[in-house]
């Protein structure tokens, strides 16, 4: 408990320094924010009233005090195109979007994991060499297109999902099987890079040399050392994909926080588009967190 | 770094036939990048309504789009667009994650932290999200993707740059030449710098292929590249049309762009192998 504590702790600094340069996206901008905010065709009062409101006219450290005492209260201030609080606009579209992000990866988990395993055991093989081939050209392909295509074989020639929503849990077939196959190609890297490392081990030879079977050896002391860097690589990727799902939801139009910014930023919404950034990312530093935790659980040498 | 180093260095690279595969393929796509004014059957950007949507023909090999704007055309002009993106972004972060890497190795104390810190905020924006708050400052642009591509490659580099400096800056030859009196610049220059071109080039061409994905997203998602001008990302932002009714338009850019960043994770796994005797 001291341990997460601690943990929590140490973000601090880093969850500032987001704070900061989320804070600086409006006022990085070249020229004055209001008026962009405001629209091409907005009166000379509309942006003036707007810079009050978003209170651009005092001194910039004042903003900065301003912005995070609200953050801390978890006021995210008020949406410029929906008039709404941010923190609802968030609230309404996170649930997409951590379902997509959580289901992926434990499709990730299942698949890489296996995957790994078996390139591991059979390394050097043909199995192991395809095993590797299909990662890295996962890796490779763009998520969105992958999705386009899953949707061109699945929904519009075989007619089997939907397209496009997110009404139905069958609308979230092909995102969750979009980015779960591609993260799976990083998972089963780890696995068996680590599984790898770990066979060669001597505690293993001597678990061998006392009568355990093979298949005990792998499942009970191999994998179990290998959990540690395994949980790593899906929190890292927990915490990736609350941004990363942004592609694919464009893709199948599902109303999460990824399609939210982005038509943020298209329309330049600066609170939503600060909003959305800052929860992603505070969020993705406190996951990582937490896995620090779980993994100093799973493996005592950790725990310093 | 001899002549002979180099030419073991070059063969060891020569083993590693996927390395060299994606070395061929990204040859072929510069080349096809350059020639692309002489190689386009059409004007990228010529719109032909009356033949939209068109599927593959002896006149349009790979179709045409919404805008009845030649799908081969438009992948060959999209080539340079999408590798000079990657190209100058990828070179601008490394200009600026060297000195702060550098800077970061050879001061050490307060300096080496605060930047470690930096990197490490800037981390904190996973996946696409840095690029995605770059452009939310900027606009969306060719510009801003170029600067967006930058901010994504920036912290990586800077660790790579850190890291080679800190073994470089405890050896011997740099303790001996700031014992001599040497100039600061001049011992970067000499002793530290030059190990750190091996794990930097290695990483840089690994960056090359995750820029390509960033800066073809961010098209993709209408804040990179607008258009008409030709994208890989930009082309596949009306996929779900052409999906229905072109499939072989939303087909092509995809396998392009998977094959550029995959040729650039293969090269740069062969680079580093060749670069590093140890191993």
């Amino acid at each position: 408990m001291l341990h997460a504590g601690a943990a929590v702790l140490r973000t601090v600094p880093t969850l500032l320094g987001v704070s900061v340069l989320v804070f600086l996206i409006m006022h990085a901008i070249p020229g004055d924010p209001a008026a962009i905010a405001a629209g091409l065709d907005a009166s000379p009062e509309t942006v003036a009233a707007l810079r009050e409101s978003l209170g651009l006219n005092r001194p910039l450290p004042e903003q900065f005090a301003a912005f995070v005492g609200r953050v801390v209260r978890g006021d995210l201030g008020m949406s410029i195109r929906t008039g709404r609080p941010v923190s609802a606009e968030i609230a309404a579209r996170l649930p997409y979007t951590v379902l997509l992000s959580v289901a992926s990866v434990a499709l990730a988990a299942l698949v890489g994991v296996t995957a790994g395993v078996v390139a591991a055991v059979r390394h050097q093989r043909w199995i192991d060499h395809a095993v590797m081939t299909l990662t890295l050209v996962a890796v490779s392909t763009p998520s969105y297109w992958l999705a386009l295509m899953l949707m061109l074989l699945m929904a519009v020639w075989l007619g089997w999902l939907p397209a496009i929503g997110a009404s139905t849990p069958l609308h979230f077939v092909l995102p969750v099987l979009t980015l779960g196959l591609q993260s799976a190609g990083e998972v089963a890297r780890m696995t068996r890079a680590t599984l790898l490392d770990v066979l060669g081990d001597e505690f293993l030879r001597a678990a061998r040399a006392r009568g355990a079977s093979s298949r005990r050896v792998l499942w009970r002391h191999a994998l179990m050392n290998a959990a540690v860097p395994i949980t790593t690589v899906l929190g890292l990727r927990i915490g990736g994909l609350l941004a990363g799902t942004v592609l694919v939801e464009s893709v199948f139009a599902i109303p999460g926080l990824g399609r939210m910014m982005v038509d943020a930023v298209i329309a330049r919404d600066f609170p939503m588009i600060q909003g959305g950034v800052l929860v992603v990312a505070a969020s993705y530093v406190l996951i990582n967190a937490a896995t620090d935790v779980l993994a100093s659980q799973l493996d005592p040498r950790l725990r310093a | 770094m001899s002549a002979a180093h180099d030419r073991s260095a070059l063969r060891r690279f020569l083993r590693h036939r996927s390395a060299v595969a994606g070395a061929v393929c990204l040859g072929v796509v510069v080349c096809a990048a350059i020639g692309a004014p002489w190689l386009a059957p059409y004007d990228p950007l010529a719109v032909d309504l009356a033949n939209n949507f068109a599927g593959p023909s002896a006149s349009h090999l790979l179709g045409t789009d919404q805008l009845g704007r030649d799908t081969l055309s438009r992948l060959l002009f999209g080539a340079r667009v999408s590798l000079l993106l990657s190209l100058g972004g990828v070179l601008a972060a490394l200009a600026v994650g060297a000195v702060l890497g550098l800077t970061a190795a050879w001061a050490g104390g307060w300096t080496d932290r605060a930047i470690v810190w930096l990197v490490d905020v800037l981390l904190s924006f996973p996946d696409i999200l840095l690029a995605i708050a770059v452009i939310a400052a900027l606009g969306p642009g060719t510009l801003s993707t170029l600067v967006a591509v930058a901010a994504y490659a920036v912290p990586t580099c800077a660790r790579v740059v850190r890291a080679s400096a800190l073994t470089a800056v405890g050896r011997d030859s740099v303790v001996a030449a700031r014992a001599l009196g040497a100039s600061t610049p001049w011992i970067i220059r000499r002793h530290v710098w030059p190990l750190c071109v091996s794990p930097v080039v290695a990483q840089t061409t690994v960056l090359l292929g995750k820029a390509i994905l960033v800066a073809s997203g961010l098209s993709f998602l209408g804040l990179g590249v607008q258009p008409p001008d030709p994208e890989w990302g930009a082309m596949l932002s009306r996929g779900r049309d052409l999906t229905r009714t072109a499939p072989l338009g939303a087909f092509a850019p995809g396998v392009a762009i998977t094959l550029v960043a995959l040729s650039f994770s293969l090269v740069g796994d062969g680079l580093r192998d060749a670069l590093d005797p140890k191993r």
